[in-house]
């Protein structure tokens, strides 16, 4: 059986003016997402982000929808500007987004950097079942 | 506080996150609609905290969208 790594990087950081991007093109591309648990349902804005294997949520609104991930066995490995750290990955019971219901999604619990303008980010595992996405992707591998 | 659209609160703010109890959502698209304002603050942990005194769904918002000028970001996991 393979052995998979989790690993995880994001970093905000201070770039000056020739690096950005065209005022028409987005620095990021934020959506809204519904997380729904077993208590609540909480609306976050999430950073779409197609370099992020998993979605990620704050610890605190997990444990709002009614999860403890500190009782989570299931950690993986990030890496952050402050170091490893290693976060729980929970199964949410569903995350809605761009009018699409992913149910029993996993999720890594972990807070972005406070700079972040986002709560979380929208990774691979949602964006995959976006049939927009399957398109995109199909696209750029034939480009 | 009066129930407004969310881009309207939003716009009255600068730089701040907003803590919103939405009434209407866009279900379809998922985008909260109208909401009523609960509390306002320069800082995420704050409104974490405020917003655990709240059930129901609420919704965490910063005013501004994007980075601040002169900010880009990185963000990437990976499996190896």
């Amino acid at each position: 059986m393979a052995f998979l790594k989790d690993m995880a990087q994001h970093s905000i950081t201070k770039m000056s003016k020739r690096h950005l991007l065209p005022g028409f093109i987005p620095n990021i591309i934020t959506v809204y997402a519904q997380i729904v648990g077993p208590k609540d349902t909480k609306t976050i804005k999430v950073v779409l982000d197609t370099g992020a294997s998993y979605t990620m949520i704050p610890v605190r609104k997990a444990i709002e929808i009614g999860y403890d991930p500190s009782l989570i066995d299931k950690k993986i490995e990030i890496f952050t500007a402050s170091g490893i750290e290693y976060v729980p990955k929970i199964t949410i019971a569903s995350l809605k987004c761009l009018g699409k219901e992913v149910k029993n999604i996993e999720v890594v619990c972990h807070e972005l950097p406070p700079q972040a303008p986002v709560d979380g980010l929208l990774g691979l595992n949602f964006l995959v079942h976006l049939p927009a996405f399957i398109e995109f992707y199909q696209k750029i591998r034939l480009a | 506080m009066k129930t407004q659209k969310i881009e309207t609160i939003r716009k009255k703010f600068h730089r701040e996150w907003l803590l919103i109890a939405i009434n209407k959502m866009d279900e379809k698209k998922t985008i909260p609609l109208t909401g009523r304002l609960l509390a306002h603050t320069p800082h995420r942990d704050e409104i974490y905290r405020k917003e655990m005194k709240y059930r129901g769904n609420t919704l965490t918002v910063y005013s501004e969208d994007g980075l601040p000028e002169g900010y880009g970001a990185a963000f990437y996991y990976q499996n190896v």
